[in-house]
């Protein structure tokens, strides 16, 4: 037979009795349907904790929880971390009696490493902890070790790898059948490539977790468990210094987020069903609210929910469900050599393999002892010195401590090939950090075949931004590694941006808006992963004609934006000769944009709009950054993943050559935002694409560059010379006719750059769009302030704090900027705050903009964030159609229509309440609506 | 659970609270609770820290800040690392134990506060990398290494000592007894630049400000940018002194101790002047045109952004001089000279380079005379500047003094 025992299942159950069936010297297949850790595991609060509350009424299992964890540090030192735990303790709280129960705790904490308790006064705690409530009486101290769960996974896989296991993931199970007694034939296929194969083994071990019935189910045997679902939600940094716990719920500290549970909702379904609700994150922070006031603030960027696969014991108390494990023989169920491995924690994983293989040695007629806790898991052999490893490679000392925490004594082995490039130091994941080097060791050595299975080796995504930064980046280094697969890249991506939403989608709220803004900017507007067919309804005031032109001497406007909308509305004023002032507490949106002005196909642009666009183009001109394009005459240019972008205007050095056309396409080595060899064969269907690196010379460490390192050193003459002869060079060899570049070719050079290389090489040289920060935006935006300062438009930092107003006539806009306020006044206002990104609509227990409470249109039936989401990441979010409602000429109004001041104006994405999804950005939208507001204020009245 | 289980924990329970009386006092206490987790660099955040939480998690990952970050600029083909603005919000700031961490790319920040202006979610990232110092520093400390450079052990310990940050003994300046402000020289000033600041108090007396000087120590300005945020030792003297002299209203031309003196909780009740504000309330008697040729004006960050003020000098320049000549990146997207953040004593050649590249700026803009109000860009300019620059280099007060020749030396101009 193939093998000797197929293990069902890659949680940390299943890779634990995969590892000590191994190294006990049985032939062992694990077969995981998606990814390793990826169910139970991987949603669990990660913790090797003893369980202070099993202490009532399941003492067995708290007492050998802590062995198991003390087993498993010594297993996996790098891996784990102490937590120190804080109970506040509330009016009427007993703390002595509390301390009593502490004190039984403390005689189990030597077993796992911990401390006993520590009692702290009011006072005390509040100065471990200054966000604790003014209303605790004191604090009882403890502390529980941490681990990465999905890292403890995997290195049990690794180890029973070495130890000559067949392992693999994405490996779904279709049929299991008894083919003679004690035979088994087991079926499976491979997800991503659509293989099936078929083994013959003796004996089946079902670790499965909470689809243990399901797999059961398939073999023909009955399987029953008491599954609850447990649901968290995660902060994007350690809100806490310590974990704080109220009851059953607590926020702790945890590698780089902060966790926060737990829920336990008896869960009978079918495990793939299991979603985070809303109501279980707001149960979880207003619990803790209790404690931590101000918990609300803080940015949750991801709620998960797992299902616990615990036994059923008739006549258990629904509160106090047994965390025993069982394993379960089914030869009483007429099926010998099929056992399932159900109940327990993660903690107990390898007691629980052990006895699990305990009885497959049985089975098999082959007992073996049992050396899982003797021998060390793969990185655990010796404790690594992250100052060592981060001389020696050149690594910042904050990756190599990260690094080591996720491979321990084997990082070394991880950055070896930084030694001959050292361009593979570069963070692929910025937040985290995650290496080039890693995210390649994991596709090579770690079976990390998809995006989604990158994150749980390496954290790469799993940040604050997670995954705007990183996804680009990554996906270029996994199909490189990795080589062609039944997933195209972007539904690579797709997949991706998917997984990491559903996290989002039902805690989205707060701080979190403005990164999702971004995040959809650049993915659906940029990159085109969304869905086509957007049902938009444009805002009646994109469509209202201007009355006949009018001077506006002696009038001043106020704009309060500079983004485009802003901008537009600024110039679009002066040029009636109004005095305009433009207040903006940064640079505005602009410089965030990939410099395409979008148009919708589908929206035939009027007059104004007309009129709009050729100013703002006219004065780009003039101010040095041409663009090209035109309406019905859309054009095309490159991306970052390779994609094509269609926009009515583009900047002139980013449009495309011809289909067909042999292209070279140009990467910078150590610049992680473009992958030179990825772009070209993404683009090898429309052009006849082929990479080139080239390596910038002036550069003392040859990673981690900006695409603004990048251009900065271009624009040194002796660089854009040596530059220019070796492509030059590559450009005769290969006979191209045209030069595909990243959007690095200088900061404001960029004409001057290009024409030199044209010259020099006889073919057109191009820039391609995306990546944050994108050059593209801030010479945009550049370019707009010398436009600004040119008009005449007096330019001012601040921040707008309210109106000043006599009935319904703003006659001064406050604002204020770091110690000072000023008090502008205005004949007419216009409100270009932007979106999420620029505060205009802020999150606020409810959305709202923020500043005048202006009436808002499009949010349904509450006011939460969550509530406007739709469940697939690609198609339009309801969230997105929020806007400020206008009158017909643009100005805020009531639900009747009426201005609530006749002469304050909004205009932008403020009013435009559109979605990126169906690949069109805002920019054409932003300056149309911008010029109209400023074209309305400064004539004034109604007409 | 079984009764026999029950019995067996109240049993306990008992046992334990009995016994309790025993084991009381070792388990009691924040000098306890410390100590246990040091090891696993337990670092409570401060008040503030906890206020300003929302604040730093509002990143959004963009990157603008690194596009303008002028020690990345410098940085670039360098010696040296700076992690950047982003990094540090997104990601070295996360996971406070690992502080310590952050110790070989944190330093060369001057806490300028470009990457802030033009952070579209308003990200107070010179205030995030202060907590970060702090936190190092208390982890040094717990692990006995060396985390902090020597150079801003050493300005820590010159406070302590001598008051100033250089650890010198500094030469005090006139004093008057009572008058209506009080002149704050400052460390900077009373080291570096004395002729320039006697400039500066020779212009204040010919504009009929009535002030004197006191015995003064540093404002404490410097330390938080240091990692040490509590500066009430410092702040109790200077206040004591202020009190002396009978007045709370303060002039000064150092923008850092404006700053400190007008926003630090440990100066309360303070009526605080930057000298630029100073002369633009008393315009009238500055004569016009007292500058010769083109001028151009450096706006010191913690003028132009601390505070917020960007008009005053030029309200005064508008008078003073010709033509004037504006820099790029200016205002409140002024250009770092490289001076702060403690840059200049464990950096040096990275602050004197920052300086060089805004030398470069100025001189790109044709003026003969580079003006500023800040004795710590003005000293940093001087460093770099090159006999043969075609710039001088002032402060706009002392060089409004020696046009009017109320102080020994000549205004040159090129």
């Amino acid at each position: 037979m193939d093998y000797d025992v197929i293990v069902i299942g890659g949680g940390i159950t299943g890779a634990g009795v995969a590892r000590d069936a191994a190294m006990r010297g049985f032939r062992v297949l694990l077969l995981e349907r998606r990814d390793f850790a990826s169910g139970t595991t991987g949603a669990c609060m990660g913790m090797l904790h003893g369980g202070l509350r099993y202490l009532i009424y399941d003492p067995e299992v708290t007492r050998l929880s802590c062995v198991e964890s003390g087993i498993i540090q010594r297993l996996a030192p790098h891996l784990t971390f102490r937590i120190p735990w804080l109970f506040p303790l509330f009016p009427g709280a007993h703390a002595r009696l509390y301390e009593a129960a502490m004190a039984q705790y403390d005689r189990l904490a030597p077993l796992k490493n911990s401390s006993p308790h520590v009692l702290l006064s009011a006072k005390e705690a509040r100065e471990v902890e200054p966000g604790l409530s003014e209303r605790i009486e004191g604090a009882l101290s403890m502390d529980e070790p941490g681990v990465n769960p999905f890292r403890l996974t995997v290195l049990n896989l690794l180890s029973a790898a070495a130890h000559g296991a067949a392992v693999r993931n994405h490996a779904e199970v279709t049929a299991i059948r008894q083919v003679a007694r004690g035979v088994w034939q087991v079926r499976m296929r491979d997800a991503l490539t659509g293989q099936e194969e078929t083994f013959e083994v003796p004996c089946v071990v079902n670790a499965a977790g909470p689809w243990a019935p399901w797999v059961a189910a398939l073999a023909g045997v009955p399987l029953r468990l008491r599954p609850t679902k447990g649901t968290h939600i995660l902060f994007d940094r350690h809100v806490t210094s310590v974990a704080v716990g109220v009851g059953e719920v607590s926020v702790l500290p945890h590698e780089s987020t902060a966790l926060c549970g737990l829920t336990d909702t008896f869960f009978p379904d079918n495990p793939d069903e299991a979603r985070p609700e809303p109501a279980e994150a707001e149960y979880l922070l207003s619990t803790l609210e209790q404690a931590l006031p101000a918990i609300r603030r803080a940015r949750v960027i991801r709620a998960m929910a797992g299902v616990r696969p615990l036994i059923h014991q008739p006549g258990d108390d629904p509160r106090r469900l047994t965390r025993k494990h069982q394993v379960v023989d089914h030869a009483e169920d007429g099926a010998p050599g099929f056992l399932s491995v159900v109940g327990g924690k993660m903690v107990l994983y390898r007691l629980m393999a052990e006895e699990a293989v305990d009885r497959v040695g049985h089975l098999l007629g082959r007992p073996a002892p049992c050396r899982t806790a003797e021998e060390p898991l793969p990185g655990g052999e010796a404790l690594a010195d992250p100052a060592r490893l981060a001389e020696e490679y050149g690594l910042p000392l904050q990756a190599a401590v990260r690094l080591v925490s996720r491979h321990g004594a084997r990082a070394g082995e991880v950055l070896g090939e930084v030694r001959q490039a050292p361009e593979r130091r570069t963070y692929l994941c910025l937040c985290e950090p995650v290496t080039e080097a890693e995210v390649r060791h994991a596709v090579r050595h770690e079976w990390a075949r998809t995006l989604d299975d990158l994150r749980r080796r390496t954290r790469l995504g799993t940040g604050p931004c997670q995954g705007f930064g990183c996804t680009a980046r990554a996906v270029a280094a996994l199909v490189e590694e990795r080589g062609p697969d039944l997933l195209p890249t972007s539904e690579q991506v797709r997949a991706f941006l998917q997984e990491r939403w559903k996290g989002r989608q039902p805690v989205l709220r707060g701080l979190q808006l403005a990164q999702e803004e971004l995040t959809r900017a650049l993915y659906l507007g940029v990159e085109g992963l969304g869905e086509r067919g957007v049902s938009w309804e444009p805002p009646a005031c994109l469509q209202t004609p201007l009355p006949p032109r009018r001077q506006a001497e002696g009038r001043r406007v106020v704009v309060v934006g500079g983004g485009l909308a802003g901008v537009a509305a600024a110039l679009a004023a002066r040029s009636l000769g109004a005095e305009v002032v433009l207040v903006r507490q940064a640079f505005g949106a602009t410089a965030l944009s990939s410099g395409a002005l979008d148009w919708p196909a589908d929206l035939p642009p009027d007059a104004v709009a007309r009129d709009a666009l050729a100013m703002l183009l006219a004065a780009l001109e003039r101010a040095g950054l041409p663009y090209r394009g035109g309406w019905g005459a859309p054009l095309e240019a490159a991306t970052s993943l390779g994609r094509l972008k269609t926009a009515a205007f583009l900047p002139a050095s980013a449009a495309l050559p011809e289909r067909g056309a042999r292209l070279l396409v140009v990467g910078v080595r150590g610049l992680g935002e473009f992958h030179a060899p990825f772009v070209a064969q993404a683009l090898a269907g429309e052009f006849q694409a082929e990479p080139l690196e080239v390596a910038l010379p002036g550069t003392r460490q040859a990673d981690n560059l900006t695409p603004f390192d990048v251009a900065r050193l271009l624009e040194r003459p002796e660089v854009e010379r040596e530059v220019g002869e070796a492509v030059g060079r590559a450009v005769r060899a290969g006979g191209f006719q045209s030069v595909l570049w990243p959007g690095v070719l200088g900061v404001e050079r960029t004409a001057g750059i290009r024409a030199a290389w044209q010259a020099a090489w006889g073919v057109p040289v191009w820039e391609a769009l995306g990546g944050s920060p994108s050059v593209h935006g801030w010479r945009l935006q550049q370019a707009l302030e010398r436009a600004l300062r040119a008009a005449g438009v007096e330019v001012v930092p601040g921040r707008a704090l309210g109106v000043h107003a006599e009935g319904r006539e703003v006659r001064a806009v406050r604002v204020a900027w770091r110690e000072q306020k000023a008090d502008l006044p205005a004949s007419a206002a216009i409100w270009a705050t932007g979106r999420f990104v620029g505060g205009g609509l802020a999150d606020d227990g409810g959305l709202r903009e923020p500043v005048l409470d202006l009436p808002l249109e499009g949010l349904g039936e509450g006011a939460h964030p969550w509530t406007l989401t739709r469940a697939a990441f690609g198609e339009v979010q309801p969230l997105f159609g929020v806007r400020v409602r206008t009158d017909a000429l643009g100005r805020p109004a009531d639900a009747r229509g009426e201005p609530l001041y006749r002469n304050l104006w909004a205009a932008g994405a403020l009013v435009l309440g559109r979605d990126y999804a169906d690949g069109t950005g805002l920019g054409s939208l932003c300056v149309a609506s911008g010029a109209r507001a400023g074209w309305w204020a400064a004539r004034g009245g109604e007409e | 659970m079984s009764r026999r289980d029950l019995w067996s924990l109240g049993g306990r329970v008992l046992w334990s609270l009995l016994s309790g009386w025993r084991g009381r006092e070792a388990h009691r206490g924040l000098e306890t609770f410390l100590r246990r987790y040091a090891p696993d660099h337990l670092t409570p955040r401060t008040p503030d820290e906890v206020r300003l939480l929302p604040a730093w998690e509002a990143c959004v990952n963009c990157g603008l800040c690194t596009a303008r970050c002028p020690v990345l600029r410098a940085l670039l083909g360098a010696e040296g690392r700076y992690a950047g603005p982003r990094q540090v919000a997104t990601s070295l700031s996360r996971a406070l134990p690992e502080a310590w961490a952050a110790h070989d790319t944190l330093y060369t920040c001057t806490l300028c506060g470009a990457c802030e202006a033009v952070c579209p979610v308003g990200v107070p990232i010179p205030e995030l990398v202060a907590s970060l110092r702090r936190a190092i520093a208390l982890q040094e400390a717990q692990d006995a290494a060396a985390y902090v450079p020597a150079a801003h052990r050493a300005l820590l310990g010159n406070l302590r000592e001598r008051g100033n940050i250089f650890g010198q003994s500094l030469a005090p300046w006139p004093r008057r007894g009572r008058a209506e402000y009080i002149f704050f020289v400052g460390c900077a000033f009373s080291y570096w630049e004395r002729e320039s600041v006697a400039a500066t108090m020779a212009l204040l007396q010919h504009l009929d400000v009535d002030f004197t000087t006191v015995d003064e120590v540093c404002c404490g300005g410097p330390a938080p940018m240091v990692g040490e945020p509590r500066v009430e030792a410092l702040a109790q003297r200077n206040l004591a002194a202020f009190s002396a002299a009978g007045t709370h209203k303060v002039i000064t031309a150092c923008p850092r101790c404006a700053l400190t003196l007008s926003t630090h909780p440990a100066y309360r009740g303070l009526e605080v002047w930057h000298t630029a504000q100073v002369l633009a309330e008393r315009l009238d008697r500055l004569p016009a045109g007292l500058a010769e040729g083109a001028v151009t004006f450096h706006d010191p960050c913690e003028l132009a952004r601390g505070l917020g003020e960007t008009a005053a000098p030029r309200q005064v320049l508008a008078r003073a001089a010709g033509t004037f000549v504006e820099m790029e990146a200016c205002r409140e997207h002024t250009d770092c000279c490289g001076g702060g953040g403690g840059v200049r004593g464990a950096f040096t050649r990275l602050s004197v380079q920052m300086a060089r590249a805004r030398l470069e700026a100025a001189l790109a803009t044709g003026a003969g005379v580079l003006l500023t109000e800040c004795p710590t860009c003005l000293h940093n300019f001087r460093n770099a500047r090159r006999s043969r620059d075609a710039v001088e280099v002032y402060n706009l007060s002392e060089y409004l003094a020696l046009r009017l020749g109320l102080a020994p030396g000549e205004a040159e101009a090129v």
